[in-house]
């Protein structure tokens, strides 16, 4: 079994704390968040949502990309295109080199955001139908890969809000097979009522700032993002900069319930088991764990425990969705980016909002940024239909 | 040097009827829809299980399929991997989560949007067979042997799971489109592109 | 009051999709959650959501539910004293 480690070559990310990744690395090394009230006018979102909004429209997201007006790209299509690109010039690839290149994406909302604001016109007017068909997940993917050259490989993964973790492992395993010598990969999904109302219909939306293993946390708050890695073959990557190595990744499922995650972790504790496992290290030789941490009563409790069940002692942990909000389907690329951040200026960033520990365990997460040396980290997304996925990077 | 794996059980329901390893389970009446269809699959399966009528269409008509296959293969409590697609995702619940809130006063109904992801699917079979392995659901322009077997090969080589339950399931009020086979060491059919989408079309 | 606990009993089973439940297996005094009926933490925000649209009354701390749930008498006798609809 091939165990080397998958390198890292390149980076994009677009969050409500950076439009790249030099303005979030900056706002998590300066512990600055960027959760506010949501600042557009929706008729069908029912209150002032608190959310991780990235504060661009979208009409300058297209001249920014060089985009035809005329042509239909949902939010979801313009963040993912936004990272892939960045992540692409920071690899400094040249995708007509002959290596066969992967484009795998991740997203839940797809093109929501615009079926939202255009579906009664639909039927009234000509005028907005090109976006009919971008309403589905697989079209911001093909978007993507298209403008970017992309052509060997393109799929998308909707696994809730362990997408872009499985993005990220697939791509991974395809260049281990040798299908593939390099992949971006990553997901993107853009705010809408659609999950706003749905989460909030789950009494799961916290109407304060979220506090992630807080015994008095509410909920959580969602996010928009888009963010996409490079990952390159020993041989595609020789004589490049490296930015760190996927040395493990581990899926499994929890098998209790559509949506809740089980009192006992299972479906964590065995994706982190495995991930462990591929990267060939012990528990104890993780450094910094960058958790999934929704502040949801149920996700913290069961991480927490699955946690306390993989780790005697839990290493230095946070919860980074303090800065970003939850960003369902690109949490586990935004998140891998973080944990990347987190190896190169070896910092553990802060979980935000933290007050009082949960009654059931002994963890508290550091809740300031922390300088130690950090060689790997651990980090967790953990979806709705038990689909839980861990992702280890190192140095 | 490549193992061979093997098409273990497979369970075919179209617009017509369900189909499994090549025996008619049950044909659908022209007037049926496609709800009280997959409800007479489910009371002809014989199978107690309540929580099969929370479900919406794309997870009832993927339990069902897997429901048959372990009948004859049994599927409970094994490391079995789990590797679903297709191309609609789970545009019907989300159609119908969608609709009530798009309205002056929105009204989101949690049991709908709890099954507004495809791998919800993944979920339900997780559940109902305790299995902890590993899952992924896959969006594709039309059902892909060609992406999904090396895929489940992969997984059966690194020894990550002892089994694969792979296919592709589309399940509206309109429409039933759903192939899932077991693929597994032994069995009567090699596990190929060609054998899968030849399986595939048997009507 | 008997009117009302038979109008839960059609709008739990229809609402909840007890396919192979019937009113009279639904006792006043069956428990809802747990070892009764089995019903779960989805149900119960939809039993939430039932309240709030058919009678007005708004359950902000699902912790809250657990005790208005126990029965459909409990769910009743509830209703009967904070209805606004």
């Amino acid at each position: 079994m091939n165990r080397k480690p998958i390198a890292i070559t390149g980076m994009g990310i677009i969050s409500a704390i950076g439009n790249n990744l030099a303005e979030n690395e900056a706002s998590l090394l300066e512990s600055r968040h960027g959760i506010r009230k949501y600042s557009v006018k929706d008729p069908l979102i029912h209150q002032e949502k608190l959310v991780g909004e990235i504060l661009k429209p979208n009409e300058e997201f297209y001249s920014e990309l060089n985009l035809n007006p005329n042509e239909a790209f949902t939010r979801s299509a313009l963040l993912g295109l936004t990272a892939a690109k960045e992540a692409v010039q920071s690899a400094n690839l040249d995708l007509n080199d002959g290596r066969k290149t992967g484009f795998i994406s991740a997203t839940t909302v797809g093109g929501m955001d615009a079926t939202e604001k255009y579906y009664f016109d639909f039927l009234k007017s000509e005028a907005n139908r090109k976006f009919v068909p971008t309403q589905n997940c697989g079209i911001h993917a093909e978007q993507i890969a298209q403008i970017l050259g992309i052509k060997d490989y393109v799929t998308t993964i909707s696994t809730a809000c362990s997408s872009a973790a499985n993005a990220i492992m697939l791509g991974a395993r395809m260049i281990k097979a040798g299908i593939l010598d390099r992949a971006i990969v990553g997901g993107a999904d853009s705010l809408s009522a659609f999950t706003i109302n749905g989460f909030s219909s789950l009494m799961i939306y916290s109407d304060e700032h979220c506090h992630p293993f807080d015994d008095n946390r509410k909920g959580l708050n969602l996010g928009e993002a888009a963010a996409y890695i490079v990952l390159e073959s020993g041989k595609s990557s020789a004589n490049k900069e490296v930015l760190g190595y996927l040395a493990g990744y581990g899926n499994a499922n929890d098998a209790f319930h559509q949506t809740a995650s089980s009192d006992d972790g299972e479906g964590a504790f065995l994706a982190m088991k495995t991930a462990l496992e591929i990267a060939g290290l012990k528990p104890e030789e993780i450094d910094y764990v960058n958790a999934h941490g929704t502040a949801t009563p149920n996700n913290d409790f069961s991480e927490g425990k699955s946690l306390s069940r993989i780790f005697k002692s839990v290493p230095d942990f946070s919860s980074t969705k303090t800065f970003t909000g939850h960003t369902l389907a690109a949490a586990g690329a935004v998140e891998a980016v973080f944990s990347l951040l987190a190896l190169k200026n070896q910092k553990v960033f802060a979980n935000l909002n933290w007050k009082t520990p949960m009654k059931e365990f002994d963890l508290k997460p550091q809740t300031e940024i922390k300088s130690k040396e950090i060689r790997t980290v651990l980090s967790n997304s953990l979806g709705f239909g038990g689909n839980c996925s861990c992702l280890i990077f190192v140095k | 040097m490549t193992k061979i794996y093997n098409i273990k059980s497979f369970c075919r329901i179209t617009n017509e009827k369900i189909i499994c390893d090549g025996e008619i389970i049950l044909q659908k009446k022209p007037d049926e829809s496609v709800s009280d269809f997959l409800k007479n699959i489910y009371r002809k399966s014989e199978t107690n299980y309540p929580k099969f009528f929370k479900m919406d269409l794309l997870c009832k008509a993927a339990f069902l399929a897997a429901e048959f296959i372990s009948k004859k293969e049994n599927l409970f409590e094994t490391n079995t991997a789990l590797l679903l697609s297709n191309r609609g995702s789970s545009w019907a619940s989300d159609k119908k989560h969608a609709q009530p809130i798009y309205k002056e006063e929105p009204a989101a109904s949690p049991a709908v949007f709890v099954y507004t992801l495809p791998n919800i699917a993944l979920g339900e079979i997780s559940i109902r067979h305790q299995l902890f392995s590993e899952n992924l659901f896959l969006i594709f322009d039309k059902f892909s042997p060609e992406n999904l077997v090396p895929y489940s090969e992969q997984l059966l080589m690194e020894d990550k799971a002892e089994k694969v339950l792979a296919g592709w399931v589309e399940a509206d009020e309109n429409n039933l489109d759903v192939f899932i086979y077991l693929v597994d060491n032994k069995g009567n059919t090699k596990h190929t592109i060609e054998n899968i989408t030849n399986l595939y079309k048997i009507k | 009051m008997s009117t009302l606990k038979q109008e839960l009993k059609e709008k739990i089973i229809t609402q909840l999709n007890l396919e192979d439940i019937t009113i009279e297996d639904l006792q006043d005094d069956t428990p809802l959650f747990g070892d009764g009926l089995g019903l779960d933490s989805i149900d119960a925000l939809e039993l939430i959501v039932l309240l709030d649209k058919q009678y007005g009354i708004k359950l902000a701390d699902p912790k809250e539910g657990r005790k208005v749930f126990e029965t459909i008498q409990t769910m009743a006798d509830y209703i009967e004293a904070n209805r606004t609809k």
